[in-house]
């Protein structure tokens, strides 16, 4: 397989960790926090450059998205290892497989791949569907929650990390695969490496028209009732107290 | 207004709560449950459902493709409004193939899902790293649910109804699988587990764990972790993480150890009868969801704990 091509699909997303509800209106408050690119395509675009880094290649990312991206996190992705960035606009949408016909034909344009990665899911919605629509429309092989991916002889070995089990999985070379949180941790660039991604090549490309059939009614954020007793631990000892006498006098210890 | 919803699961426990699940989605759904031997078509005929359809194909069902094939000739005999999938991993991608082969829209990790008034199915969904609820409306013909496990109740036994045979053509396994690794000893004892102690961060590193195992052992509590330390720092196995991307945990204890309490892990212990935190940062969100939490220093708090305990 000489020079293969690695694709990886990538969504930039509001950055969950910081999102709060809106202090009025209980939805969320996205105006006020960041864009990241979502943490487990982090770790695709990880996953690809350690590809190339053993069989050659190339790796190219491909994002949809709905406005111009914050420049910052393209340069994070290209300074991660990534070769090229192409761009598909595609309109706002709910529906969750909104992304994949545009994803699809973006990489119809690009050639013959060897390797397709996303996430398993993105932060923000946490569907888990791009990938296996993508394996559909690209007529692929699908590998889903892979925790370990080897490539060779136009085949491919993965490790799928299920509930209950890992499944030691094989296909054949072009397929679409998922990766989660067990399968690297996504490196870091350099300060050198950032300064070289502003040289790499961005393309943007109009996506095909979005899918319809599913509308968001409203996002709210659900309402906590726990006691919320706080107890002091500057003396262990007597936290430790406090808290078996709490605990025994609902009946969740026997003290 | 009749509606029809088709259910599939692997396991046999989710299709009795996807039962459940279609037959409260309205007053008049006829429910239609798919098994894939005989012995689940037997439970499944008196577990709620108005027809099982047993699979018959030239090979087993192995893996979501094959799900999806399943469900692609399940669909097109029957004209389904909807069809309730369990939102497993394997759930998800199937339900997102047969979503993608047949132009349906489809939505995962539902918590509940329901007909609306003008015909539409209406599901509930966490998103944003499990912080906030989604309701969202979905129309097409059919509608693609894949619904969290152990969000509705199997219902109580009764009549048996018809079991009807299904043919299928499979073609050709695209994936193959090589060998299996159980990891029950983590995953399935997390999620039945009635007491947890789960570690984050604040750890300070592996040897550490010890210490946490010392209390657990003393609670009759499994270990578990918060996903920087199954995943970052691999501490734990990512069997036992409690978060949006690991395992949702419902026990009667969750004493919660040096975690910070980020919305993706707070959304996999929510469901907590009581959470106690230990967390020396008296700013970290974890405390806000806490029935109990001490601000003091795990590395102190636990063995303490521990030591009163064992009396």
């Amino acid at each position: 397989m000489p020079d293969p091509l690695f694709v990886v699909c990538f969504k930039m997303c509001v950055d969950v960790a910081v999102l709060r509800p809106h202090p009025d209106t209980g939805e969320p408050d996205l105006a006020r926090a960041p864009l990241r690119i979502s943490d487990f395509d982090e770790r695709a675009i990880e996953e690809a450059v350690r590809l190339r880094e053993k069989h050659g290649g190339r790796v190219v990312g491909v994002s949809a998205v709905t406005s111009d991206p914050p420049r910052e996190l393209l340069l994070k992705a290209l300074a991660m290892g990534l070769d090229a960035v192409r761009l598909v606009t595609i309109a706002p949408s709910d529906h969750p497989g909104s992304a994949a016909a545009a994803l699809a034909e973006a990489i119809h344009a690009l050639g013959e791949p060897a390797l397709i990665l996303c996430g398993e899911g993105s932060v923000d919605g946490y569907n888990g569907q791009t990938g296996p629509r993508l394996a559909e429309l690209l007529v692929m092989p699908c590998v889903t929650y892979a925790g370990r991916i080897e490539i060779g002889c136009g085949q491919l070995e993965a490790d799928r990390m299920l509930e209950d089990r890992a499944e030691a999985v094989t296909c054949a070379l072009p397929a679409v695969v998922t990766v989660g949180g067990e399968i690297n941790t996504p490196r870091l660039p350099s300060v050198l490496q950032l300064m070289a991604a502003g040289r790499k090549p961005v393309e943007t490309v109009c996506g095909v028209a979005t899918a319809t059939g599913v509308v968001t009614l409203d996002v709210t954020a659900p309402s906590t009732s726990r006691k919320r007793i706080r107890i002091d631990g500057a003396q262990p000892a007597e936290a430790a107290i406090s808290l078996l006498h709490y605990l025994a006098r609902d009946g969740e210890v026997a003290v | 207004m009749n509606f029809t919803v088709l259910t599939y699961a692997e396991r046999a426990d989710f299709t009795l709560e996807l039962i459940a699940a279609a037959s409260s989605m309205g007053s008049s759904v006829h429910v239609v449950a798919l098994a894939l031997d005989e012995a689940d078509a037997a439970k499944f005929s008196v577990g709620g459902a108005h027809v099982v359809l047993r699979v018959a194909a030239h090979r087993e069902v192995t893996g979501p493709a094959d799900a999806a094939a399943v469900l692609a000739a399940a669909v097109k005999q029957l004209q389904p409004n909807a069809v309730l999938i369990d939102s497993s991993r394997n759930g998800v991608e199937a339900a997102a193939r047969l979503a993608q082969r047949l132009g349906a829209p489809c939505a995962t990790g539902c918590l509940s899902v329901a007909f609306g008034s003008a015909g539409g199915v209406l599901i509930e969904r966490r998103c944003y790293g499990g912080g906030f609820v989604a309701r969202q409306a979905l129309s097409g013909s059919p509608v693609v649910i894949a619904v969290q496990p152990h969000r509705y109740e199997p219902l109580a036994i009764g009549k048996p109804c018809e079991v009807r045979e299904l043919v299928v053509d499979l073609g050709a396994q695209e994936v193959r699988t090589l060998s299996v690794r159980r990891v029950e000893h983590g995953s399935r004892q997390i999620e039945k587990a009635e007491a947890i102690v789960a570690v984050g961060r604040g750890l300070r590193g592996p040897e550490d764990l010890r210490m946490v195992q010392a209390l657990a052992g003393r609670l009759d509590a499994e270990v578990a972790g918060s996903r920087p330390v199954t995943d970052d720092l691999r501490w734990l196995p990512g069997d036992v993480k409690v978060g949006l991307s690991g395992h949702t945990v419902k026990p009667k204890l969750y004493v919660a150890c040096g975690i910070s309490g980020q919305i993706e892990h707070i959304v996999g212990m929510r469901a907590a009868r009581t959470v106690v935190a230990i967390n020396k940062d008296p700013a970290a969100p974890i405390h806000a969801e806490a029935d109990y939490s001490i601000v003091g220093d795990l590395y102190q708090v636990l063995p303490a704990l521990t030591a009163l305990l064992s009396r």
